[in-house]
């Protein structure tokens, strides 16, 4: 491999990686990705297979502890009552999220100058909006125009049917007088750029097999690569390293059969999600960055944000067809989004409705107490069987220093790189967000017709989102980046994935993650002769 | 001895009373379920000798079930044992599955229709007006 360094590094092919690779391809620069994780074959996706229901349990589970795939690295969580959940492939997380797509809000960046809390962004819902509005495009958002939740926004394709479920939980909704409207949701419902339209498979969490669920293996790479950026598969990265003049200037990676290579490169754009992000930094030391690399401010892997998580599960007495149709996307609620000072928590979370389960799900999700064995069984069974309807509430988790992130001694991933250890404790704030979610949850659920409710919080496998760990800010003292993603540090290292949520909001954040990677991205381009100034 | 363990599925999951769900051993799951218990032989070789030293194979229904409570009090992880992979099996077996209503069949290629639902009690919470806060005091 020639020792010539590529014009721009980026690190996981992920939802802010490939977004980043579509957004440079123009310039003609040369643009290298490194992924430690493979193509995906949707063939081979659950949904295909008879047993589709067992597999996501298995090799296509939330954690990478459990899957044993060699792309994964082992996360050391046994200190959080929150799992990360996350995935290593070209898509990155996006081949198994649920595609639920909401924005922040306006309120979200603002968040000291309001609630006297955390700290404010240094960009506004304003300065994004042209991106999520690009990303829309290009991800393909399915919703419904006029949410009196947000300033005004035109999603890209008609909103994915309520089906017989979501109507029955809008009535809950309505019956209560709150607010609800059809999910933003990075679902084709409509044949786009190629994509198939949604045909309903239901269990969008284990990969989309047909292809019309927004995963950036088939939005933004494919264009990518044919623009010209090389991507790079079965490449983890071990470390950043550093010049003489303190600049970033290439990494070494362990190829698909270990062998220990070097790529050089003019600029660095770190893409690995609010773990692996951190992890890099912190195994990149020098004597410029004993520490980690660009850690002069103490704070790379600090500040972790999850969202915690409850899920309220309702039984009603009739059929609902729970499973069919995407199983995270159907209706959100915020009417408890916004801070209320009758409230005895800052912030505010949304509701997010989940459809049912299917036959092995609802017999195992019976077993634990409400479905027995003998002759009982299949009258108990059919209490159970296409009756259920979820939600989750999804919390705005503050920043705190003492939820971290730091490099495990003992553990290592299948190259004998360090992994990553958690350390999380949910906060006073969140648990009291949590409980007056289920309460409301029931109350939702019930008004639509349940008869039985249950809930669980936190949600112990819910850590799919992960923010805050290289966090962006004005202060070098007070921050990792600067606004536009570059280290304050490190001139030409930038950082683009959650790491750099200054704030959670109460919302998934991949299209955030998206909108951010696609504004850096603008700003690399519109300002590339004086970049590293 | 997969005939005794096909006694203790059907036990476990009898045919409904309207005849409509197979019984769980009369699927043939004997050997799946075998294979997805290899790791706790022990708990299950156990059961099944308790099983064998009451005639199970002998007993009527009634005397079946029985049996398979006092095997359940003294070794309660025999059950719990086999019931989480009998329901994994008997709960995607094609019969079973078309028996409660839907296509036995993986959901791709062919999907589902969806209904569209009544988006009309939008109108309420559109006439509400914004709910989102100003990013400014």
């Amino acid at each position: 491999m020639s020792d010539e360094p590529v014009d721009v590094l980026i690190i996981g092919a992920g939802a802010a990686g490939a977004a980043m690779a579509w957004s440079l391809a123009e310039t003609r620069m040369r643009v290298v990705c490194l992924e430690q994780g493979g193509w995906m074959n949707p063939a081979e996706f659950p949904s295909t297979r008879p047993d589709w229901e067992i597999q996501g349990m298995g090799p296509f589970g939330f954690s990478p502890n459990t899957r044993g795939r060699r792309e994964d690295y082992p996360i050391n969580d046994e200190n959080s009552p929150i799992k990360v959940s996350n995935f290593n492939a070209v898509g990155g997380s996006t081949v198994l999220y649920a595609a639920h797509f909401p924005r922040l809000h306006p309120s979200d960046f603002r968040v000291r100058s309001l609630d006297g809390v955390a700290d404010d962004w240094p960009l506004d819902y304003a300065t994004l909006e042209p991106w999520y509005d690009l990303n829309a495009e290009m991800m393909g958002v399915a919703g419904l125009e006029g949410d009196p939740a947000y300033p005004p926004k035109k999603p890209t394709l008609p909103p994915v049917p309520l089906g017989r479920l979501g109507e029955t939980l809008s009535r809950g909704f309505d019956s209560l007088g709150w607010h609800w409207w059809p999910s933003d949701s990075a679902i084709a419902t409509r044949e786009h750029s190629g994509r198939a339209p949604c045909i309903n498979l239901g269990p969008c969490v284990t990969g989309c097999a047909q292809g019309a669920k927004g995963s950036t293996d088939v939005t933004y790479w494919p264009l990518a690569e044919r623009e010209g950026v090389e991507l790079r598969t079965h490449c983890r990265v071990r470390e950043i390293t550093v010049g003489a003049d303190g600049m970033a200037d290439g990494v070494i990676y362990y190829d698909e059969t270990g062998n220990e290579c070097r790529q050089r490169a003019e600029i660095v754009i770190i893409a690995c999600n609010g773990i692996g992000t951190p992890r890099l930094l912190l195994n990149s030391t020098s004597s410029a960055f004993p520490d980690g690399l660009a850690n002069r401010s103490g704070l790379v892997g600090k500040n972790l944000m999850f969202h915690p998580y409850a899920h309220v599960t309702g039984w009603f007495p009739d059929s609902l067809e729970g499973y069919k149709g995407p199983m995270g996307c159907s209706l959100i609620c915020q009417e408890f989004y916004e801070t209320d000072s009758e409230r005895d928590f800052l912030r505010g979370y949304s509701f997010e409705m989940l459809r049912g389960v299917g036959p092995v799900q609802t017999a195992l999700q019976g077993l634990s107490g409400q479905l027995g064995w003998g002759p009982d069984h299949h009258a108990q069974y059919a209490t159970l069987w296409d009756k259920s309807a979820g939600m989750v509430i999804i919390c705005e988790d503050l920043p705190e220093e003492h939820n971290r992130v730091t490099l495990d001694p003992h553990l290592t991933d299948a190259d004998g790189i360090p992994a990553p250890k958690i350390d999380y404790t949910l906060s006073e704030n969140s648990r009291r967000m949590l409980d007056h979610g289920v309460e409301r949850g029931k109350e939702a659920l019930t008004a639509a017709g349940a008869t039985r409710t249950q809930a669980i919080a936190p949600l112990p496998p819910a850590g799919w989102h992960l923010m805050g760990t290289a966090r962006m800010g004005t202060d070098p003292e007070r921050s990792v980046v600067g606004p536009h993603g570059r280290s304050h540090d490190v001139k030409n290292l930038f950082i683009i994935d959650g790491s750099v949520f200054v704030t959670s909001g109460g919302v998934n954040p991949t299209n955030t993650i998206q909108a951010i990677s696609l504004y850096v991205a603008d700003h690399i381009k519109k300002n590339l002769t004086t970049l590293f100034d | 001895m997969n005939a005794l363990l096909d006694m203790i599925l059907d036990t476990l999951i009898p045919e409904s009373p309207d005849g409509r769900m197979p019984a769980a051993g009369s699927l043939g799951l004997a050997d799946t379920v075998r294979a997805e218990v290899a790791s706790a032989r022990d708990i299950v070789g156990a059961g099944l000798t308790a099983a064998e030293e009451r005639g199970f194979a002998d007993l009527d229904a009634e005397g079946r079930i029985a049996a398979l409570r006092e095997i359940e009090a003294d070794q309660p992880a025999f059950v719990q044992t086999l019931l989480f992979p009998t329901c994994v099996a008997y709960y995607q077996h094609p019969d079973v599955i078309a028996a409660l209503g839907m296509d036995p069949r993986p959901p791709h290629p062919k999907g589902y229709e969806l209904e569209e639902g009544n988006l009309d009690a939008l109108e309420r919470v559109r006439a509400r007006g914004p709910l989102y806060r100003s990013d400014s005091r």
